[in-house]
């Protein structure tokens, strides 16, 4: 997988994962949640399952009590049958002596039926049709008893013959044992119902307790991942630390993290010993003390508030300052802060490199330069002025030839000089040291003097020099002597490009908000292989020619350089044969009613773009 | 006709030469050099001239310094002091110009002119 696609898999992984925390910790509570639910509803079916029980051994009792009252209710009968049946054949009265006691008996036991059939329809609904038959039976053994008791005994016993009381026991006989059949089947339907029921209950039960031990082993399965996941991040974490700490130690870089007031939260060993300090020493200071000259509070709020706006990539620029370490002493650093969000809130990481090695550096070579561009320019003087002295005639008369040997002389020492300047002129344009005060600089007069002071060199090779008139109020914001050595560089080029007898012309024209200054000469074009690197340096050294000119191969360099500095763009336009044009375009500026003073906010170059000078020093 | 003395001062012999050559030009110069600070500040006293030329960069006692000693003098305050620099750039200027000098040349000059560079300088 390409590294990007990985990282975006990775990115999309992230951006979920609060979601599935979220969608895990609910699935976590609801399992544990559930086991409570389930633990009740096991008992609700514990309790339904006794519930049933109960109210089945109920109706078991009811029902058998129905049907012994049933038949002792029948039993009464016979019993009064038999007493009946014993009196008429052999007449004894102790055949009579319950009969009255077992007639009432059947009231009361009927009675008692009804009030038994009261929830039984089905019982209750043939009970009339008993007690019809009863009371028939009750009649006929009272009409054979009342018979024989009477001293007809052949009419009682053919009574009792007649099958007429055998009958009707008979049929109650019958009623009783549909009644009881009927009970009984009805009961054995209950108690299937109810066993039914209780089988289901239990199934239920085992159900949920299966599911109750499921969910025991699913929490505890949760518990164990939630136990190895937290090892796993605190495994994790702990690497990342010791990783991180690895690199914050071992940095050679100062590293410390500040919270948005200023306070230094923690630092690096680098630090600490860049300062001075132990690191618990500056743990909890404010970030202030390791300036030399402290910013205001207020300073670093705006810097901090810039910072957090700030587009990514502009993250981490460089700014130079004075620190100070524990001892007093001074040295120059570089500080890098980016904006880190902690869990404790918006952080910010500097990263605090010690330059003044660097800038050691930067001064020797400083100091050389200067050293050498001393020793060089010593010689020269001499060389040059013995020379000048000669060809001025203050030594006297020379044959032409030695006149001719000290003109080459001379002018080469004087291209010599010339060289050098343009040499160190470069050096500190590029290494950000040349001072540009900026201010406006009202363009009439700038140009004016340049034209000036060229007009003699122009006129001595046959040019003439013309500028067209310049609005007195068109100014432009610039350093005025670069500016003039721009405009007499450029001056120099066109008059040594002029043919004898042309006219190298100036003219100021406005664009937007720049002025263009443009120098037009009339001479052979800039030829195609050289318009590419004609700003660059020694860009002439190819072609002999140019070199006769007297040119150091410096100057639209160092032109290039200075305009750009100022703000502005240097541009031509040319044609073989005919000639060339150059433009410069500076910043206009308002023009002030004495031109030249500054404007209370004169800019230098170095206080511009910091990336310049922080790109210059790397 | 009236003589302006210059007093020229560096440690270059050669360009100490060329130099009194160039200002001799003007038949209106008297000049004399010196090849050290301490020397100017032993004869400028003396000899009191109208305008020094002062280099900067000598060993020893360097040009702002001997600038300061010369102006203690109470017959050279009034004397016009012009520095001979290497490095003419326009902070250089400002620089030597807050010092108190009358103004700065730059180095190699042209000996053709140094004369009336240096006249520039005398007072009217």
């Amino acid at each position: 997988m390409t590294a990007s696609a990985s990282s975006t898999r990775n990115a999309l992984a992230l951006r979920l994962l609060p979601m599935r925390i979220a969608l895990w910790r609910i699935v976590q509570i609801l399992a544990f949640a559930a086991i409570p639910v389930v633990m009740l509803l096991v008992n609700t079916q514990l309790a339904r399952e006794f519930e049933v029980s109960r109210s089945l051994s109920l109706e078991v009792n009811r029902s058998y009590r129905l049907r012994a009252q049933l038949q002792a209710w029948h039993s009464t009968h016979q019993e009064i049958e038999a007493r009946q049946r014993g009196f008429v054949v052999t007449r004894d009265p102790a055949f009579l002596e319950g009969h009255d006691e077992a007639r009432e008996r059947v009231g009361t036991e009927y009675e008692r039926l009804s009030r038994m059939a009261e929830r039984r329809p089905e019982i209750a609904a043939g009970l009339p049709e008993l007690a019809a038959l009863s009371q028939s039976k009750i009649a006929f053994a009272q009409q054979a008893i009342e018979l024989s008791r009477s001293g007809r005994s052949e009419a009682a016993r053919n009574l009792v013959a007649s099958g007429e009381g055998r009958a009707l026991m008979d049929t109650i006989r019958a009623r009783i044992g549909d009644m009881d059949g009927v009970e009984r089947d009805r009961l054995r339907r209950r108690s299937a119902l109810a066993e039914a029921a209780r089988i289901r209950t239990q199934r239920t039960a085992y159900a949920l307790q299966t599911l109750l031990v499921l969910l025991l082993i699913a929490c505890g399965m949760m518990i164990a991942r939630n136990m190895r996941v937290r090892k796993q991040a605190m495994e994790r974490f702990r690497d990342l630390s010791i990783r991180n700490e690895a690199i914050f130690d071992s940095a050679r870089d100062g590293m410390l993290i500040h919270d948005s007031d200023g306070i230094i939260t923690s630092l690096n060993p680098a630090t600490a010993r860049m300062y001075g300090y132990r690191t618990d020493e500056l743990v909890g200071k404010d970030v202030r003390v390791l300036f030399d000259i402290p910013p205001s509070r207020e300073e670093i709020q705006s810097f901090l508030r810039r910072l957090q706006t700030r587009r990514q990539d502009e993250i981490g620029q460089v700014q130079e300052f004075v620190a100070r370490r524990r001892d007093g002493l001074t040295f120059a650093a570089d500080v890098a802060t980016s904006p880190v969000e902690l869990a404790e809130g918006p952080c910010y990481l500097a990263v605090i490199r010690d330059v003044s090695g660097r800038k050691a550096v930067e001064q020797m070579k400083s100091d050389f330069v200067s050293t050498v561009s001393h020793e060089l320019r010593t010689p020269l003087t001499s060389i040059a002025g013995s020379l000048g002295l000669l060809r001025g005639g203050a030594a006297g008369e020379f044959p032409d030839r030695a006149d001719r040997l000290i003109r080459i002389a001379h002018d080469n020492s004087e291209r010599l000089v010339r060289l050098i300047n343009d040499f160190l002129d470069i050096e500190k344009i590029e290494s950000g040291k040349m001072p540009f005060d900026v201010r406006p600089v009202p363009l009439g007069r700038a140009i004016g003097h340049s034209v000036q002071a060229n007009r003699a060199f122009a006129a001595g090779r046959g040019v003439a020099l013309e500028l067209e008139p310049v609005d007195l109020a068109a100014a432009v914001l610039a350093d005025e002597d670069r500016l003039a050595q721009v405009i007499d560089n450029l001056i120099s080029n066109a008059v040594k490009f002029s043919p004898e007898g042309q006219v190298v012309r100036l003219s100021v024209s406005g664009r937007r908000r720049m002025h263009r200054i443009s120098v037009v000469d009339r001479g052979p074009g800039i030829p195609e292989e050289f318009r590419e690197r004609i700003f660059g340096k020694f860009a002439q050294a190819d072609t002999s020619d140019t070199r006769q000119k007297g040119g150091t191969g410096l100057g639209l360099a160092i032109v290039r350089e200075i305009v750009i500095r100022m703000g502005g763009q240097v541009s031509f336009d040319t044609t073989i044969g005919e000639g060339t044009v150059f433009h410069i375009d500076l910043p206009a500026a308002e023009p002030e009613a004495e031109a030249g003073r500054p404007r209370g906010h004169g800019r230098r170059a170095t206080d511009l773009p910091r990336a310049a000078t922080a790109k210059a020093g790397t | 006709m009236i003589v302006n003395r210059i007093l020229y001062v560096d440690d270059e012999e050669d360009i100490r030469e060329i130099a009194a050559m160039a200002l001799e030009l003007d038949p209106g110069f008297e000049v004399r050099t010196c090849a050290s600070g301490q020397e100017a500040v032993r004869v400028a006293p003396v000899w009191r001239p109208d305008l020094v030329l002062l280099d900067i960069m000598m060993p020893g006692m360097d040009g702002p310094t001997t600038f300061e000693q010369l102006r203690v003098r109470p017959e050279l305050d009034q004397v016009p002091v012009v520095f001979i620099s290497a490095r003419t750039r326009t902070e250089e200027m400002q620089r030597l110009t807050r010092l108190g000098a009358a103004g700065v040349i730059a180095k190699p000059f042209d000996p053709m002119k140094l004369a009336a560079i240096a006249r520039a300088y005398l007072p009217a």
